[in-house]
C-alpha cells in the first residue's frame, strides 16, 4: 500500500515492500494492535469537532499528506491526549501537551481568519503553509508558547502518529514486527527475503523492485 | 570439573530451567497484611529482582512491592514502538533553561523487571564457563570489537545471530562451548571473527 508522496518523489523508494504482508508472522497481540490501526482508528474524544478539524490540517502539512489515501494522524494524536499518554517532560515555557495543543490548535484558527478571512482547516494548503512556516521560523513565542518548544512538540506527535502506520513503515522500508520472527540475515547490505532493495527516485524509471537475498 | 560443582553447590540458578508461564503471578506465594516476612524490598527491577532470588532461595521470606504492573508478555507486549508506550518511565519532569535538551520518549521502563522491560528482559545467560575463558579455551577478549589470539566460533542458531560482518561492528564476542552448556535448546549464538 502506497502512499503519495511529494511531487518530486516520482517513484517509491522500496517499489513492492509491503509490510502488512508479513502479518502473519507477528504474534496475536501485535496483529490485533497494527491492524486495528487500519481497520479502526480510534474514535476522536479529546478534540472538539472544530478543533479536530484545524489539528487534522495542522498534521496533513507538518507530514505533507495532500491526498488518499493518507494515515489517521489527528486520531492517533487524539488518542494520545485523551489517555495522557505523553512523553513524561515538558518544557518549563510550555503548559502541559493537551493544553499547548488546545492553544496552538485555537490560535492557528485566530492566525487564518485574520490574515485569510476563513479558518485554518478551510484555507488553501498554500496558506496553511504559510502560516506555519511563520512559525517554525520564529525566534520567539507566538501567542505566549515558544515557537520552536511549540514547533518540537507538534512535530514528536506528528511523527510519532505518522511512522506507527504501516504505510509509513513501506515508504521508508521498514519491514515492520519482528517478534516472533525475528532476524536472519544479519548485517550491512544484506536484507530478509521480504525486505526489498532501495530504488532511489533519482534513478532512471524508478529503480528495480529487487527482493530480498544478500546485497 | 570440581570448580563447576562448587559454583553449583553456591548458586545452582545457572542450571534451573525458565520456569515463567502466563499464570506466574498466581502461583507465586503470597502474604497477607498480617503475616511476618524477614525482608521487603521496594521495585521489582534488576537489582529487586535479583536480590530477592538470591534470599529467598537461602530461605528468606521474602515480599516484593511494585507500583507497576506484572506483566505477561505475551498477553501484555507487542512488537511495535507506539504500542510499547505503557512500558515507557514517563513520570512528570520539566525541562528549563536557556537551550533546554528535549528528553527521550520511551526511556526504559516500568512494571515488574523495571528497566529490564525496555529490552523484553532478554538477556543470554552466562555459562560459568564464560567467566574462564582464557582458562579454559585459550583466549580473552581485549575489547569490544575482537580478539587477539586464536578464536573459536560456534554456531548453535542461525536466527536472530549477528553476521559475520567484516567491519567488526557485530555483537561482543563471546566463545561459549555448546558441550558445555546444560540447555541445548537455547538459542544461544557466538560468532567470533579472527582478528589478525
Amino acid at each position: 500500500m502506497s502512499l503519495p508522496l511529494p511531487a518530486h518523489d516520482d517513484a517509491r523508494r522500496f517499489p513492492g515492500q509491503s509490510s502488512l504482508e508479513q502479518g502473519d508472522h507477528w504474534d496475536e497481540a501485535t496483529t490485533a494492535l497494527v491492524r486495528s490501526r487500519i481497520d479502526r482508528p480510534p474514535e476522536v474524544t479529546f478534540f472538539t469537532q472544530p478543533e479536530e478539524g484545524i489539528a487534522a490540517a495542522l498534521l496533513d502539512r507538518l507530514l505533507g499528506q495532500g491526498g488518499e489515501p493518507r494515515v489517521p494522524l489527528v486520531n492517533f494524536v487524539d488518542a494520545r491526549l485523551a489517555r495522557g499518554e505523553t512523553d513524561g517532560w515538558h518544557y518549563a515555557d510550555l503548559p502541559e501537551d493537551g493544553e499547548v495543543w488546545r492553544r496552538s490548535v485555537r490560535h492557528l484558527d485566530e492566525d487564518a481568519r485574520e490574515r485569510y478571512g476563513v479558518g485554518f482547516a478551510d484555507a488553501t494548503s498554500a496558506q496553511q503553509d504559510e502560516i506555519l512556516t511563520g512559525i517554525m521560523d520564529m525566534q520567539h513565542a507566538w501567542h505566549g508558547l515558544p515557537a520552536g518548544q511549540l514547533w518540537n512538540l507538534w512535530l514528536r506527535y506528528a511523527c510519532t502518529a505518522f511512522y506507527s502506520s504501516p504505510y509509513a513503515w513501506d515508504e521508508i522500508g521498514f519491514p515492520g514486527p519482528a517478534y516472533p520472527r525475528g532476524y536472519g540475515n544479519l548485517g550491512i547490505d544484506r536484507r530478509e527475503r521480504f525486505e526489498v532493495r532501495d530504488a532511489p527516485p533519482s534513478k532512471a524509471g524508478g529503480g528495480t523492485a529487487a527482493r530480498g537475498g544478500t546485497a | 570439573m570440581n570448580s563447576l560443582r562448587a559454583v553449583r553447590g553456591r548458586n545452582e540458578s545457572a542450571w534451573l530451567l525458565p520456569l515463567a508461564g502466563p499464570d506466574v503471578a498466581d502461583r507465586m506465594r503470597h502474604y497477607s497484611d498480617d503475616d511476618e516476612v524477614d525482608l521487603v524490598i521496594v521495585g521489582c527491577g534488576a537489582g529487586g529482582s535479583t536480590v530477592a532470588q538470591r534470599l529467598s532461595r537461602a530461605g528468606w521470606s521474602v515480599v516484593m512491592l511494585e507500583a507497576w504492573p506484572f506483566w505477561e508478555p505475551d498477553r501484555d507486549w507487542v512488537s511495535d514502538e507506539a504500542g510499547s508506550h505503557k512500558l515507557y518511565w514517563t513520570e512528570p519532569r520539566v525541562i528549563d533553561g536557556d537551550d533546554p535538551i528535549p528528553l527521550g520518549s520511551n526511556n526504559s521502563g516500568r512494571g515488574v523487571g523495571g528497566s529490564m522491560v525496555h529490552f523484553a528482559g532478554y538477556t543470554p545467560r552466562f555459562h560459568p564457563s564464560d567467566f574462564r575463558t582464557e582458562t579454559l579455551d585459550g583466549w580473552a577478549p581485549t575489547g569490544l570489537w575482537g580478539t587477539k589470539t586464536s578464536v573459536r566460533t560456534t554456531k548453535t542458531s542461525r536466527r536472530s545471530c549477528p553476521s559475520r560482518d567484516r567491519t567488526g561492528l557485530g555483537a561482543t564476542p563471546t566463545a561459549t562451548r555448546t558441550d558445555r552448556t546444560p540447555w541445548a535448546a537455547t538459542a544461544r549464538c557466538s560468532s567470533v571473527e579472527r582478528v589478525r
